[in-house]
């Protein structure tokens, strides 16, 4: 049984006002991690130090980082489409907060619970993609057009493998909710009857997210740094905030669909959550710095040649073996 | 032209034209591709070069043979060692100047020293343009031991003015030596580590078979050399076709490939790692003591009235010195054969038909460096 | 041997073997301008590559440009030296058709001497701005350009 924090506020626009900050107060808090982990990883992988002046450990870097980018003067080149321009970076950013109410944290933490929230969240998960091409387009620049048409592409094309990797998991589950999903796996994760499916899930979400190798769309060898090369200061801030919150949001639905969310023995459970989270989410990191990049056309071929009839045949598989038990 | 410039060809399909460079974090330097695009695919490739010109020979002109001697190094600043000596080499073959047995031996140590770290910085720079991030660094981690030992006895670590006619100008020391060897010890382990990180990745190797494939006819009329050549099956090395120095007294192969897709040019280079290790350790091995440097030289260097020509196997290729001397001690004419202007006058040719992706692969699989396309 | 074929074909060429040890090449041609596109020929058929392409001036001593083709084969490794000489003003036939190689070679000796080439594709300047005045090798070349600091 899941609380409703509406009935605690009372006032349901209190409540969204609550729930909004606390959420981008959490994203916020979290981009200023992850930056810093990601820039600590990625230097010890490559036998670097990482950052190490500023704060203990370097922890701060990213504020100082986040300062120098707020402070920044808000350039708008001239050639570019304002209204597109200006609402891009809004765009990629709204669906992340929206999302991040849907996850259920621990047994009596979460916004709402809907009883269809993995369909809700698949959905607005998928208009994400909108914001990036609005801003290569937008932008009225080659090398962002051609970074925004790749990205509208490799979306759309991983789109499928995501969700055809989703439907065993609700198949055994038995239900649309995530509290619910979260629940059923009370005897073991799902990743343990489901191991074709968390691969899948796992390839699909870190190319859903734009991570490296499948981070085409910002290719900076080749495209200077595609979609969002005519950004700069805050606004090319947003885009990294909004892709370090996609990532958190994918973590997280794999967390919920195949870890078992916040289960776990000894620890409460929103610690064991954010543990999981986490530990994946420095799995999609070590990914980014240890392989090269796929071609465009090598990174289609992939979702549609290879996951896509995975994911078929897992289904397929899901299917006969529930309807024999 | 940086705003989308539809230009209706003939069939009526839509196509524009990018520039890469020149500046781009992938063209090595000062390179403007112009590329006509359709969607993803080339129509076609037209190099612009000149950013980095020098006038090299135009300095040779104005200097006598001792005063060029540092420019030597810096028009292919990553086989800055192994031109330095090339022009050294070329006077004392015109002018008939023997050197001593150490000198040529430590020539060949710091040629070779100087061949892997070239390649060295190719793999981490091709590597990071197919997007790869990390090897960069470990390749440039080992190239910094080699930079080191180099440094230690020339006092330059990247463009070096170590040899002079008749010798080199330092002698050697154990230290040297000794470093040289745990150097190739230490290598050895290195070179496999990098074939399971990088050559055996599949992504690299989905990148780069089939791709930017030579064609032996492209090879033969814009004179290719060196592991571009090598990578289509032609043993061809100036080291072992024309020996100079002592190259004959050493044991090392040619390493080719089949196909010369991008793949295999990184297979040769990485052979060609392991044969200078080899080099190396033999040279190591039968290093005689003595002087380091000819007994007579003469002061003024004056080659005899005529032409001189002189080549030698650069990290890239051939790598030629032609000399027009009018019996002062100034060059009349000094031309500088580099290969990479040759591999680049192939590209117009090679990336027609490819894609936008690939052009990054093939330039960087080529190992072009501008300076020395430019002079 | 190509030195025969050459002197089949017009035994004006004057052909002399050097030194390969102190001189790097192993035959120096001599050509008339004329003979160049069929002597070119000749050498890219037998499978010879052009190395190198280059120009001397040489206006003060002899009052002409020489052309230095330098054509190599790499199986017997045997380096061949064409020179043609050229009047100052007189254009010489472009070879690119017959070698592409020389293409790149024969705008660099454009844009460096001011040596046209005719039938060449594309005679622009390859090192030089496009809209550079002068031609930076020759002898008497003051550079004109105005300095930037």
């Amino acid at each position: 049984m899941s609380p409703n924090f509406v009935e605690i506020f009372g006032n349901p626009w209190l409540a969204i006002l609550v729930a909004m900050s606390a959420i981008i107060g959490y994203l916020t808090l979290n981009a200023l991690m992850l930056i810093w982990l990601e820039r600590k990883l990625s230097a010890r992988i490559q036998r670097r130090m990482g950052p190490t002046e500023v704060g203990p450990y370097g922890l701060l870097q990213t504020v100082a980082d986040m300062g120098k980018l707020i402070s920044k003067e808000l350039l708008t080149p001239e050639h570019v489409q304002k209204p597109l321009y200006l609402a891009a970076p809004v765009l990629v950013f709204a669906p992340v907060v929206a999302l991040c109410s849907l996850f259920p944290v621990s047994p009596s933490w979460v916004f709402h619970d809907y009883n269809i929230a993995l369909v809700l969240l698949l959905a607005i998960s998928g208009t994400n993609v909108l914001g990036i091409f609005i801003a290569g387009w937008g932008s009225n620049n080659k090398y962002a057009v051609l970074g925004a048409v790749r990205s509208v592409a490799q979306n759309i094309a991983y789109e499928i493998p995501l969700i055809l990797a989703v439907i065993p998991v609700v198949m055994t589950a038995r239900t649309l909710s995530l509290y619910g999903i979260t629940e059923a796996q009370s005897a073991f994760p799902y990743i343990l009857v489901q191991p074709l499916a968390a691969i899948i899930f796992l390839i699909a979400a870190t190319a859903e997210t734009n991570r490296a190798p499948f981070d085409i769309p910002e290719a900076e060898s080749e495209l200077v740094a595609g979609f969002h090369t005519e950004y700069s200061g805050m606004r090319f801030g947003m885009f990294f905030f909004a892709e370090y919150s996609n990532m958190v949001i994918a973590c997280g639905l794999a967390t919920v669909l195949f870890l078992g969310g916040w289960k776990g023995p000894l620890l409460p459970g929103f610690v064991w959550f954010f543990i999981k989270v986490y530990a994946l989410i420095v799995l999609m990191m070590w990914f980014r710095w240890t392989f090269p990049r796929l071609r465009f056309d090598q990174l289609m071929k992939f979702a549609w040649v290879v996951l896509v009839p995975l994911a078929i045949v897992n289904l397929l598989v899901t299917t006969i073996v529930l309807k024999l038990i | 032209m940086d705003r989308m410039e539809v230009v209706r060809a003939d069939d009526d399909r839509d196509t524009y034209y990018i520039n890469m460079g020149p500046q781009h974090p992938s063209t090595h330097g000062v390179l403007r591709l112009r590329l006509h695009l359709d969607g993803e695919r080339i129509i076609d490739a037209e190099p612009i070069i000149g950013y980095g010109h020098r006038a090299h020979e135009k300095m040779a002109e104005n200097r006598d043979y001792l005063q060029f001697l540092p420019n030597t190094s810096r028009v292919d600043y990553l086989s800055g060692m192994i031109y330095n000596l090339a022009y050294c080499q070329a006077i004392e073959k015109a002018l008939e100047i023997e050197v001593p047995e150490r000198a040529e031996y430590i020539r060949i140590i710091a040629g070779e020293l100087n061949r892997i770290s070239s390649h060295l910085l190719w793999l981490g720079t091709f590597l990071l343009d197919l997007g790869g991030i990390t090897p960069f660094l470990y390749c440039f981690d080992d190239r910094e031991k080699i930079l080191d030992i180099l440094d230690s006895v020339t006092g330059s670590r990247l463009t070096y003015c170590y040899g002079r006619f008749g010798g080199v100008t330092m002698d050697v020391d154990e230290t040297f030596l000794e470093n040289t060897a745990a150097f190739c010890t230490y290598f050895h382990k290195r070179l496999v580590e990098y074939d399971k990180l990088v050559i055996g990745n599949v992504i690299f190797q989905e990148r780069t078979k089939g791709v930017g494939i030579f064609a032996p006819e492209i090879a033969a009329r814009y004179a290719v050399t060196g592991p571009c050549l090598r990578a289509l099956g032609q043993a061809r090395d100036v080291r072992k076709d024309e020996p100079y120095g002592i190259y004959e007294r050493f044991d090392f192969a040619v390493p080719t490939c089949e196909k010369g897709d991008c793949f295999d040019r990184s297979i040769v280079r990485m052979e060609e790692m392991r044969q200078s290790l080899a080099i190396i350790e033999q040279a190591l091995r039968d290093i005689p003591s003595g002087p380091v440097m000819a007994a007579k030289v003469p002061k003024r260097i004056r080659p005899p009235e005529g032409e001189y020509h002189f080549g030698v196997e650069s990290a890239r290729g051939h790598f030629g010195i032609y000399i027009v001397s009018d019996g002062s001690d100034i060059p009349f004419r000094m031309k500088l054969r580099t290969p990479s202007f040759a591999h680049i006058s192939t590209m117009p040719e090679v990336l027609v038909g490819t894609m936008l992706a690939d052009t990054v692969a093939i330039l960087g699989s080529i190992d072009i460096v501008i300076p020395e396309i430019d002079r | 041997m190509i030195e025969e074929k050459l002197n089949e074909l017009d035994p004006a060429i004057v052909s002399t073997a050097e030194n390969y040890a102190v001189k790097g090449y192993c035959y120096l041609h001599k050509l008339e301008v004329a003979r160049l596109p069929e002597a070119a020929a000749l050498f890219c058929e037998d499978g010879f590559q052009l190395e190198m392409m280059t120009c001397v001036d040489c206006r003060e001593s002899d009052g002409i440009f020489r052309l230095v083709y330098q054509f190599n084969i790499y199986d017997i490794a045997q380096r061949h030296l064409l020179h043609v000489d050229l009047a100052p003003d007189q254009a010489a036939p472009s070879i690119a058709a017959v070698c592409p190689g020389a293409n790149w070679y024969e705008r660099e000796v454009y844009d460096m001497y001011g040596v046209e080439f005719s039938g060449h594709p594309d005679l622009k300047r390859i090192l030089m701005n496009d809209d550079y005045v002068g031609h930076p090798l020759l002898k008497d070349f003051v550079d004109t350009a105005p300095q930037v600091i």
